[in-house]
């Protein structure tokens, strides 16, 4: 069987590791879900929201006790990077050992917990991986300056995002992609390969002025981590503010919005490419075509969508007479919601179902028939969900994150604009919103 | 002021309220037990090569039967069945080549070569689109939609 397994060519991009589907969503739900966003986005504009709230909002001051002093606690906060290091050592080297899918813990800690559990984490309660990236720690560990690198010169400003817009691509394509992209052996390769161009450029440039630019999943979590409700103050210390508020202060630079575009194309792309329609297109084509037919599809969708935020992004700077670039990048923060939405409803089931395989796995996390903590033999427990439940928390996700995304462009326009300028500069941008909200939901109905 | 937006925001609650009962169907199908009704469902995929359908062993109560050849490196027929959840199911895959069927999701699996169909009996009990395919050639062979 483990033999059958590591030498198979996997028809899918996940593999074994998500040959389940969800249950399409009814058509009464989608057309209740399109119709809550509507109602309440556009009652939100019109009526609640008529002053900015969430623009140039300081942060509130820490109330001191003695939570503080345990969340900024130095020596606990070494322990915790050196248990992740731990973990990420584990998973490194469960990923390295050539086998199946599911016969050790590094792919489904990998797609499952770290990808889609840490995303959704990140969102309630603000930047874990500031503390958890397993990157970070090597670089202090290795002792790499904060700001000065070997390089001599400081990060070219006019680099910006895009190197963790690039390798975050290149994670999305291994995941989705990839026919091995869920195969221990190969991962481990990636991981070890990941590793050295994160170490290489904080030894070039820096380790802060490298991570916050060039770490794919720094980025991509710090930008989910903006709309939690909690975060640190200058000193360190963890104070609360409203949900989504964070986006707000996100400083626009280069490669932002290419950062958010990877980030939602490939979610949509993800859910397109397993509906039947794209199954059946894909389905006579050898192993070779269907990997170029499928990074075509991804490039496309990830275009696609680019396309529609500029169109509606050049419609909106020509009501206020101002250049579209800087527009669009000031107003891309506003799209990390539906980004969110978007992992939520496509995978809130495969972290809560197939996400068990990793409990199972604690006990034998390389696959060689240990035993640790007696967990090796339970069994996933597919009806912990009913479909029922995965249609409202689905839709629910689609919803609330249409409804944050508009109700930030909205804050920052009027901040920005005067009330009339502002409400028209909203029309092409609440068009483009209802694009995704509509194809996000005709996705899961699929 | 804040008595007009009160109103609108209960307005608003009003409306998706009602359209939410408005819209969603009242037959309790849905998550509810699964209709035990309609006795003996048998759904055949065309070609039986001579295994017949009928239930091996007189005890058996009602299965669904689901057939599927797999022959010249193509399944023959449809590609996709739907099956009530709480059905109890038998898959029977022939084929003309010596590989291992397996159910995804269900994690269940059997051998199949020319001379013997692969043949795997179960009771989906969990909701899901679930992928039946080659595992060592890694061809998919159909999808088992199986509903509330």
């Amino acid at each position: 069987m483990a033999t059958v397994l590591a030498t198979a060519v996997p028809a899918f991009a996940h593999g074994p590791l998500a040959g389940r589907r969800d249950l399409g969503v009814p058509l009464w739900l989608v057309v209740f879900g399109a119709a809550a966003a509507l109602i309440i986005s556009f009652v939100a504009l019109s009526a609640l929201w008529t002053e900015p709230r969430f623009e140039s909002r300081p942060l509130p001051r820490a109330r001191q006790s003695w939570i503080q002093s345990v969340l900024t606690n130095r020596a606990l906060e070494w322990a915790i990077r050196i248990a992740m290091l731990v973990v990420f050592l584990v998973v490194a080297m469960a990923s390295a050992r050539r086998a199946g899918p599911l016969e050790t813990i590094g792919p489904i800690v990998i797609y499952a917990w770290f990808w889609v559990g840490l995303a959704i984490a990140h969102a309630l309660l603000g930047n874990l991986w500031a503390t958890l990236s397993p990157f970070d720690t090597i670089g202090r560990l290795v002792g790499f300056d904060d700001e000065q690198g070997s390089s001599g010169r400081p990060y070219p400003s006019s680099w910006g995002r895009w190197p963790a817009a690039i390798l975050l691509f290149g994670f999305v394509w291994v995941e989705l992609v990839d026919p091995f992209g869920s195969f221990p052996g190969h991962l481990g390769i990636l991981i070890m390969l990941y590793t050295l161009i994160q170490m290489a450029g904080m030894q070039r440039y820096g380790r802060r002025a490298w991570l916050e630019n060039g770490e794919a999943f720094g980025v991509y979590f710090g930008l989910i981590a903006a709309m939690a409700p909690l975060t640190r103050d200058p000193n360190g210390y963890v104070v609360a503010r409203p949900f989504l508020a964070g986006l707000a202060q996100v400083s626009p630079r280069p490669g932002l919005l290419p950062v958010i575009m990877v980030a939602l194309g490939s979610t949509t792309f993800d859910g397109f490419s397993r509906s039947r329609l794209w199954t059946d297109a894909t389905a006579e084509l050898t192993a070779l075509a269907r990997t170029a037919a499928s990074t075509a599809g991804l490039l496309a969708v990830i275009g696609i969508v680019t396309l529609a935020y500029v169109v509606a992004m050049r419609m909106a700077a020509g009501v206020v007479e101002g250049a579209w670039r800087p527009f669009a990048v000031r107003f891309s923060p506003s799209l990390v919601p539906i980004v969110l939405a978007y992992v939520v409803a496509h995978y809130f089931s495969f972290l809560v179902l197939e996400g068990q395989l990793g409990l199972l796995h604690l006990s034998d996390p390389f696959g060689l028939g240990w035993d640790l903590f007696g967990t090796s033999d339970w069994v996933i427990n597919l009806a912990l969900l009913s479909p029922t439940a995965i249609w409202y928390v689905q839709v629910a996700a689609i919803v609330i994150g249409h409804v944050g995304g508009v109700v930030l462009a909205h804050d920052r326009a009027i901040a920005l604009y005067e009330r009339g300028d502002a409400v028209r500069t909203q029309y092409a941008l609440l068009a483009v919103m209802v694009l995704f909200t509509a194809s996000g939901l005709l996705i899961l109905s699929g | 002021m804040p008595w007009a937006r009160w109103a609108i925001l209960a307005a608003s609650v009003v409306v998706l309220v009602v359209l939410f009962v408005l819209l969603r169907p009242d037959d309790g199908s849905e998550g509810a037990t699964p209709t035990r009704s309609s006795p003996s469902v048998t759904e055949t995929s065309s070609p039986s090569d001579g295994v017949s359908p009928t239930p091996s062993g007189s005890q058996a109560p009602e299965r669904t039967f689901i057939e599927v050849t797999y022959r010249n490196g193509e399944v023959q027929g449809p590609t996709s069945f739907t099956v009530p959840q709480g059905e109890r199911i038998r898959l029977l895959v022939h084929a003309d080549v010596s590989d291992e069927v397996h159910v995804h999701g269900y994690d269940l699996s059997a051998d199949v070569t020319p001379q013997e169909a692969a043949r795997i009996d179960f009771v989906a009990n969990a909701a899901g689109r679930y992928e039946v395919e080659l595992e060592g050639a890694g061809e998919p062979l159909f999808e088992l939609e199986i509903v509330p």
